[in-house]
């Protein structure tokens, strides 16, 4: 069975549901659930202060319902389970998980999966800044997992990412994968400004068409059909990710961020790539 | 008014300053100070702390450490990854309480921003404090020596200290810096290297400091940082500046940093060189040692040496920051990670733990890691156990690279620290060096700062959780909890120098400094409270 | 120390500072009849205006709702309004001294608040990603023999700087002041300090980035193949870099405000140039002691930018924290400005929420906040420390007194009724 968690009120202070993850709650009596510490504004309440609890996650599983835009971090740090959210979350979903699987029928606020090491998160609607990002100062953003996005994107997602894939089926912001390390990003909408700045190594796919503004320190390579798009493709299909219109024949080829490595890759439809 | 006293009953008393090791005794103070028992035996203390079966030492003293400042500062902003190394002043504080630390000084600070440095002093509790101000690469002073006026130079380092409210003369890679700001690549290699512009060299800044600081009889020798830091076959550098200081009395700090054999281009020569160094102090009691022992893990190189911060930002790919100080100074941060499967970081470890080891006088060594060069001062218990743990030591030896595991000396170094001696290097040692009569004893008129361990087989677990701190007589930890965060006092001098070379300082401060001469000294109400060491 | 002198009915005070712009001069000698202020001597236009434009304040110290009331009422009403707020933000902080900060640092723990200094958030984060090369302004003057001013225009905002500390002055190291030195100048509109310039680059607007990411590259020696980038030849751009090369010291100074990749493109170049010569950067910030909020937050709570203060833990970091601005439901503003902060995104959502004012302004709007609270105006009526925007800290003294009490002064008497109400 799995534990619902259902908010009733409107209100817009700040939740942040730090530790209700499965791998955490399962196996606790329900009253210690109830009783599990939450942060409301400058508060700690019990989780059954804010939410109405039914159910209970022996099996791995949480389902969150109601308002949800001012709670903030479901499912971060999360090692294994399954979160489903009913509608729209706040920032920091999945940031730094571990492993699982988190999916939400609406949106999501900034840092979805900021320096997340493994797991798979899908949203439905948009998200905000920094996808798979780096925290501020720190040298790393994801490692591994993957993040779906059906909607768009707003900036710098990606920011140093190391490993793992970020797939955004709609636009994304300015600065997409800045400072990469490795990994993979795909957009298949328009694309803000400045793809792969001081990217090192990893693959930027942009398929949204229409031409893409890169920096002078990318060089082009050619004109080819890219080997590793179909496997990306036939994943991605069986997770789910869907209604989005993958590239077929050939691509263009550029090479950069030179400033940093020069072995990144961006990827764009014919002719797309302006310098 | 009848004063109230505290007593500390029965606890095994470490007090080497007064020849005490593990007697057990009474403690009575007053006032913010140790007494006599009160003769009358009707008075009874307001509170008596029963320390049967406890060990009762004075506060902890650390001589040198980052703390406060712009550098500092500019680490917090640009490392908050490192929030755990570089804490808000609060923490800084209660941290050190809770370590039974009650006096740290920070070991560089440029005098253009003492004001900055005292601001944080202040907001930095549970502690005594203060800091030595960065003079090795200061204009007046090389024009100073260059035009062959040591007593005006003499009479400057009394007007800085004074005007910036510090406790001591640093040199920080004199000359060197200088070089730095002024060409690429430029440093300064050996004691002779020509400081550009001013015709003096780094040998000849030392010597004339050390002279001055003994000159105006300041409780602290001249803080020496001498050139080279953290490159290989610097030792040759140390050894030199240990000779060109003879006649003087004077401080190497972070001794470990400049240690190291090699700088032929191959790295398998990388090693250590303590044994001529040790053997060089253990011969000269003019000169005091701290170790800057490195731990495993994240540190943050921070330094007034500037191209070492470029040194380091470039060696490990990491973020730098670095400003330029006019007249005065450079200063450098950088992160690092120090890893003990990597050989020249398992060197440095080896390196410190020699000295330690290896120095005869503990009076003349103290505890440091250079905070947070070598890494936080919370790991201080944990350095703690490998001097009195030889067995801990040796195991943690064997997991490091063989190399360092088959060369370094400290495979057939079986001393042990007694209770006794790290009570020397962590409070009586660097307070007597530091020349705080008041502080790291507890004698009658000392100071109050009295740490109250639970003794532990293990002295990790001793020394990381005290059961009680006491600071100026106030408690400020009890059953290993903080009660008070008290507020501490700033400790600088204010010595007497010629204030004839008052018109020619501020005639060339003004023509060379971005801000006016009235606005440079600090303002006693800036410094909250404080008390002047003669 | 009070360095102040009287002269017949005047009281002089020499080297006193100014801070109505980032330069901080603190050689102005400011001439006083009673508490009004005759002369600022060596200020510029906009320091003339700063320190005469002050006439002691009248009417009353605080208003509620729009309706006048006396101080110990507002700061009341201020408490009930803050204290009880579960998510509330104190923000603003560049019009006070250190004493003022480490105030609102502890009124925002005692509140269980949030605390933000607006402003400078792409210098931290490139502080953050790749560090900063800098210097003292003093650094400049003494050594800077090329000097590129990178969309800014201090002429204009700075009036002093290229005369105190950038251009004209002459020193040990470059005896011939002006003439030993090189001003190259990139902007995107004809600017009055482009006029000043050696070597003018007028380039294309929206295209910052591009020049910087192509001036690294050609810094690194990596070819470019382009006719132009940013609407420049790429031969100017060369040009350019060759005066880079050809500099011992050089200075890299640009707008504080700006935002975006820029600010890390300029900080990586100059990190860069020092592969091959001296080179630093600086920000050059506005009026006001911003750059003292944000280094006295960071030494209280460890964390720079931004903080909130939850119940039972530490301060956290809420500069990769919550969306604030929407969160809070009480608002505390220490500011100058009559009519609360100007230049911030999120004003219009702050704007629904109830809020205090702390102002110096010497006509506030008694509507501007729920609560409204007078203090001393900043930089006149006040002493303290204040931190310049190379960091060098100065000591600001009251040239006249205020009828007003400083913003520390507020902020401890709302924090001891907050305390008092919850005791
Ligand atoms: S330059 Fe700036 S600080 Fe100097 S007087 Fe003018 S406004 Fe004031
Ligand atoms: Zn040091």
């Amino acid at each position: 069975m799995a534990l619902l968690l259902r908010r009733t009120d409107e209100s817009d202070l700040p939740i942040e549901v730090i530790g209700v993850r499965p791998d955490r709650l399962r196996g606790m009596p329900p009253a210690e659930i109830g009783r599990f510490p939450i942060r409301h504004g400058n508060r700690t309440v019990p989780l059954a202060e804010v939410f109405q609890i039914k159910g209970d996650p022996s099996d791995e599983r949480i389902d969150f319902e109601g308002n949800l835009r001012n709670v903030h971090r479901i499912g971060a740090q999360m090692s294994a389970g399954r979160i489903v959210v009913d509608g729209c979350t706040g920032w920091h979903l999945a940031a730094q998980m571990s492993g699982g699987t988190i999916e939400v029928s609406g949106d999501a606020g900034d840092w979805v999966g900021a320096e997340m090491t493994n797991g798979h998160v899908s949203i439905c609607g948009s998200v905000g800044d920094l996808v798979g990002a780096s925290y501020p100062g720190s040298r790393r953003g994801m490692t591994n997992g993957t993040i779906l996005v059906g909607g768009s994107a707003g900036a710098e997602i990606g920011r140093s990412m190391r490993r793992g894939t970020i797939a955004i089926g709609g636009a994304c912001g300015d600065h997409a994968g800045l400072g990469m390390i490795a990994g993979t990003i795909l957009v298949f909408g328009s694309c803000g400004r400045y793809p792969g700045a001081e990217m090192r190594r990893g693959t930027i796919g942009l398929f949204g068409g229409g031409p893409v503004p890169l920096l002078p320190t990318f060089r082009r390579a050619g004109r080819f059909r890219p080997q590793f798009l179909a496997l990306i493709e036939r994943e991605l299909r069986r997770t789910g990710f869907a209604g989005v219109d993958w590239p077929s024949g050939k691509l263009d080829l550029y090479h950069g961020d030179l400033l940093s490595l020069g072995k990144g890759e961006i990827w764009t439809r014919e002719g797309g790539g302006l310098a | 008014m009848i004063p109230e006293f505290l007593k500390i009953a029965g606890g095994t008393v470490y007090d080497p300053a007064n020849g005490i090791d593990g007697e057990v005794r009474d403690l009575w103070m007053s006032g913010g100070k140790i007494v006599e028992a009160p003769s009358d035996f009707e008075t009874r203390p307001a509170r008596t702390i029963d320390a049967k079966g406890l060990v009762v030492m004075p506060g902890g003293v650390d001589m040198h450490c980052h703390i406060v400042g712009s550098k500092v500062n500019a680490a917090r902003m640009m490392c908050p990854e490192h929030g755990e190394i570089i804490p808000s002043t609060t923490s800084t504080g209660l941290r050190y309480a809770g370590l039974g630390y009650t006096t740290a000084f920070d070991a560089a600070i440029a005098p253009l921003a003492a004001r900055h440095a005292h601001e944080e002093l202040v907001d930095t509790p549970c502690i005594d404090r203060g800091f030595f101000a960065l003079m090795g690469n200061n204009h007046y002073i090389m024009r100073a020596i260059r035009q062959n006026e040591p007593d005006r130079l003499k009479a400057f380092v009394g007007w800085l200290l004074g005007a910036s409210k510090g406790f001591a003369a640093k040199l920080v890679n004199p000359g060197g810096v200088e070089n730095w700001k002024n060409r690429p690549e430029g440093n300064a290699r050996d004691l002779e290297t020509r400081v550009d512009h001013f015709e003096v060299t780094p040998g000849q800044i030392l010597a004339s400091v050390a002279w001055a600081a003994d000159e105006l009889r300041l409780p602290h020798p001249v803080h020496v940082h001498t050139l080279n830091l953290g490159l290989p076959g610097n030792w040759t550098t140390t050894l030199q500046t240990m000779k060109r200081l003879e006649g003087h009395r004077a401080h190497m700090a972070h001794i470990q940093f400049h240690s190291y054999d090699g700088g032929d281009g191959d790295e398998s020569t990388f090693g250590s060189k303590v044994g001529p160094l040790v053997e060089y102090l253990n011969d000269h009691p003019n000169l005091t040692v701290d170790v800057g022992q490195i731990v495993f893990g994240p540190a943050i190189g921070m330094t007034a040496d500037g191209p070492v911060g470029h040194f380091l930002g470039r060696l490990y790919g990491t973020k730098w920051y670095s400003n330029d100080i006019e007249q005065e100074t450079g200063c450098g941060v950088a992160p690092i990670e120090y890893r003990n499967t990597t050989a020249v970081h398992a060197w440095q470890w080896a390196i410190g733990l020699e000295w330690f080891l290896l120095a005869r006088d503990p009076w003349r060594i103290a505890m440091s890691t250079d905070h947070p060069n070598g890494g936080s001062f919370l790991a201080y218990p944990r350095i703690i156990k490998l001097l009195m743990d030889a067995t801990f030591r040796k195991d943690a030896l064997a997991a490091l690279p063989a190399e360092v595991r088959e060369r370094s000396v400290l495979r057939d170094l079986d001393r042990q620290y007694s209770l006794s001696e790290i009570a020397i290097i962590t409070r009586a040692g660097p307070a007597r060096m530091l020349g705080l009569t008041n502080k790291g004893h507890l004698g009658i008129g000392a100071d109050a700062d009295v740490t109250i361990y639970t003794p532990d087989p293990d002295p990790e677990v001793m020394f990381a959780l005290p059961r009680y701190v006491i600071h100026r007589g106030r408690i400020v930890v009890e059953q290993g909890e903080i009660r008070e965060a008290t507020r501490g006092r700033t400790l600088h001098v204010a010595p007497d120098y010629d204030r004839g070379v008052e018109p020619d300082l501020q005639k060339w401060f003004e023509s060379s400094y971005s801000i006016r001469w009235r606005n440079y000294p600090v303002e006693a109400d800036t410094i909250g409270e404080s008390e002047v060491v003669p | 120390m009070d360095p102040s002198r009287t002269v017949d009915d005047r009281r002089i005070w020499p080297d006193s500072v100014c801070t109505a712009c980032g330069c901080l001069c603190d050689d102005i000698v400011v001439k006083v009849k009673g508490d009004r202020i005759l002369e600022a001597q060596g200020a510029c236009s906009i320091g003339e205006g700063h320190f005469l434009g002050n006439r002691r304040g009248d009417g009353p110290e605080a208003w509620i709702h729009g309706e006048p009331a006396n101080f110990d009422e507002a700061v009341e009403r201020a408490a009930i309004l803050l204290a009880g707020a579960s998510c509330p933000l104190v923000i603003g902080l560049q019009e006070c001294t250190t004493e003022g900060h480490r105030a609102a640092v502890e009124l925002a723990e005692s509140i269980g608040g949030g605390l933000e200094v607006p402003g400078v958030s792409a210098t931290i984060l490139s502080l953050q990603s790749v560090g900063e090369v800098t210097c003292t302004l003093g650094e400049i003057q003494n050594r800077a023999d090329f000097v590129l001013i990178w969309r800014a225009d201090p002429v204009r905002t700075h009036p002093r700087l290229f005369s105190r500390h950038v251009l004209e002055p002459r020193s040990d190291f470059l005896p011939g002041g002006r003439n030993d030195r090189f001003l190259a100048v990139v902007d995107i509109r004809e600017t009055t300090t482009l006029k000043e310039a050696d070597l003018a680059i007028p380039m294309d607007e929206g295209a910052e980035v591009e020049a910087l990411w192509l001036l690294r590259a050609l810094v690194k020696g990596i070819a470019i193949e382009a006719e132009q980038i940013a609407g420049v030849a790429l031969k100017d751009w060369q040009a350019l870099v060759e005066r880079f090369r050809a500099a011992r010291y050089g200075a890299i100074l640009y707008d504080g405000r700006s935002n975006g990749l820029s600010v890390r493109g300029i900080h990586s170049l100059v990190r860069e140039l020092n592969e091959r010569t001296r080179f630093v950067v600086m920000p050059l910030h506005s009026g006001g002691n911003g750059v003292g909020a944000r280094n006295v937050l960071t030494w209280r709570t460890g964390l720079p930018g931004a903080v909130r203060f939850v119940e039972g833990q530490g301060p956290l970091s809420s500069d990769a924290g919550l969306p604030s601005a929407t969160a809070a439901d009480a608002v505390l503003v220490v500011s100058g400005n009559p009519m609360v902060m100007d230049n911030e995104p999120t004003t219009e959502v702050r704007r629904k929420i109830p809020r205090v004012l702390l102002t110096g302004n010497q006509e506030p709007h008694p509507q501007a906040a729920e609560v409204v609270i007078r203090t001393a105006a900043f930089g006149i009526e006040t002493s303290g420390t204040v931190y310049r925007m190379d960091g060098v800290p100065l000591p600001l003294r009251a040239v006249v007194a205020s009828r007003f009490p400083t913003v520390e002064a507020v902020l401890r008497s709302i924090e001891h009724r907050v305390r008092e109400r919850r005791a």
